[in-house]
């Protein structure tokens, strides 16, 4: 009851910026449906930014949030409820993961049926079977797109948070660790120790992407077959690993704010 | 033996170099209302929001009922900030819902009531409301709440004198003295003395005195108007 109380405060005082963000989202698909309609098709290219740009929307509306507390001053109401941070945090983060899903599902969805529409005039660019393709793969970039928004989420609360704990310039200090830490971890899972423990399971297999979307997979932890061609990108056992780090960090980051974070 | 409800050692706090708090040692042992007396910026807020776990110790040691603080002492202590601290977009009716649900000791039959008896309109948004009314539903939710240890940083401030003689008396109405401590901070205390227990004066952040308000008077003759010009003077 306390925790949906929480959530349920997050989601109210969230009304504003959905509501921002909802015009916005709007007025993209309506501008691009005008130029589809006049045959202007390169405009539907607009809506891939659009859709990538949600990696940033559950960042937004966290730090929006956690800032709302000093600003309006609530904070001093907030931080004095007797509950963990766990409790406190979490409904945040939901609050945040609820409007940002919720965004980029109806971009995606309004970006599908825009392709739908003119799906067999986008030959032009040579790009036809786009809109079957984005079918496709298109739950695979929901949760890639969530999932990279959670992470970033989490570095932005964390920086958040380390502000309150180290004063002055605590920001900064969240900024250079999170950077630090973020490029150790890269640098580690470009191993062969990490690759022997990490790629098992594969769950999406990219090989039937056709060449003229020139999708660069070079980069990616995959397997490649004889011809060099990328097989698989995305394995359960990095998937879960991720996952137990961000619950980690989520941890780490509730104990600075249960035992450190001042107002 | 039952734990001081507050009680620190040696505590400092400084903001930026700046020392809001100079080697801090007091204890209010006993239930019943404590006067924080001094003039602005003396470190009466820094001093109850260490005690509410909301700012840490930079030296020396907090206790609240024989535990060190952190934010996790919420769940027995209510801290009525000076400021503006609720919800705005909550009417007052909203906010007693909400507090019902994230505190397990809040009252809301309490809290209507006192609500109810200050005439506020439970309809209305927080933010749309009065100053004065605004300070009505702050320190009624506050008190709604059944904890140990009532932290109320100037309750009385900037509000109109009739206001204040009716929040304080509401103030007084709720606290169980028997049980509750309650810790009132002020730089007006002629309006508090009468229902004052304990004193406790600080300026620049030291403590100049901290006594009971009965030996006070029996000790010293004076009144604690008195005894506070002639200790922060």
């Amino acid at each position: 009851m306390t925790w949906m109380a929480l959530f349920r405060k997050e989601v109210r005082q969230n009304l504003f910026l959905m509501g921002l963000h909802g015009a916005l989202l709007l007025a993209v698909f309506a501008f691009i449906t005008y130029h589809v309609g006049r045959l202007n098709l390169s405009m539907i290219f607009i809506g891939i930014p659009l859709i990538a740009g949600h990696l940033i929307a559950v960042l937004i509306y966290i730090v929006a949030s956690m800032r709302r507390e000093w600003k309006e001053r609530t904070a001093l109401i907030w931080m004095n409820l007797p509950h963990s941070g766990f409790t406190l945090l979490s409904a945040k983060l939901a609050a945040a993961v609820f409007a940002g899903a919720m965004f980029l599902a109806v971009t995606m969805v309004s970006f599908g049926l825009i392709l739908h529409t003119a799906d067999s005039q986008l030959a032009v660019f040579a790009v036809d079977g786009l809109g079957e393709l984005y079918v496709r793969y298109a739950g695979w970039l929901f949760a890639g797109i969530m999932f990279g928004s959670i992470q970033l989420a989490l570095a932005g609360l964390f920086i958040f948070v380390i502000n309150k704990v180290i004063r002055p310039f605590g920001w900064l200090v969240g900024i250079a660790v999170t950077f630090a830490l973020s490029w150790l971890w890269s640098e580690f899972t470009d191993t062969q120790l990490y690759a022997s423990v990490a790629h098992w399971g594969p769950m999406l297999r990219v090989e039937g992407i056709p060449d003229q979307f020139n999708i660069d997979l070079s980069d990616a932890h995959g397997s490649v077959n004889e011809s060099g061609q990328t097989l698989e990108m995305i394995y359960l056992g990095h998937t879960l690993i991720e996952l137990g780090l961000l619950a980690a960090v989520f941890y780490v980051i509730c104990y600075l704010f249960d035992k450190k974070a001042e107002i | 033996m039952n734990e001081p409800f507050i009680k620190t050692g040696g505590l400092s706090k400084s903001y930026r170099g700046k020392k809001a708090l100079d080697n801090v040692t007091v204890s209010i042992d006993r239930p019943g209302i404590t006067g924080l007396i001094g003039p602005n910026g003396s470190g009466k807020s820094t001093l109850l929001k260490t005690a509410a776990g909301l700012l840490r110790p930079g030296k020396g040691s907090v206790t609240v009922l024989g535990e060190p603080v952190s934010r996790q002492v919420a769940s027995r202590v209510s801290l009525l900030a000076e400021v503006d601290s609720l919800y705005g977009y909550q009417t007052p009716e909203e906010a007693v819902t909400f507090f019902s649900r994230v505190f397990p000791d809040f009252s809301s039959e309490k809290a209507a009531s006192l609500l109810e008896k200050l005439e506020i309109d439970s309809g209305t948004e927080i933010k749309n409301l009065s100053k004065g009314s605004r300070a009505r539903v702050k320190i009624a939710l506050t008190l709604a709440r059944d904890v140990p240890l009532l932290l109320m940083d100037e309750p009385l401030s900037g509000l109109d004198p009739i206001v204040r003689e009716e929040i304080l008396g509401m103030i007084i109405s709720c606290i169980d003295i028997s049980r509750q401590a309650a810790v009132i901070s002020t730089h007006e205390v002629a309006e508090v003395e009468p229902f004052l227990d304990h004193v406790v004066f600080i300026r620049n952040g030291k403590i100049l005195l901290s006594e009971n308000v009965e030996k006070l008077r029996e000790t010293k003759g004076k009144s604690v108007v008195e005894v506070m010009r002639e200790v922060l003077s």
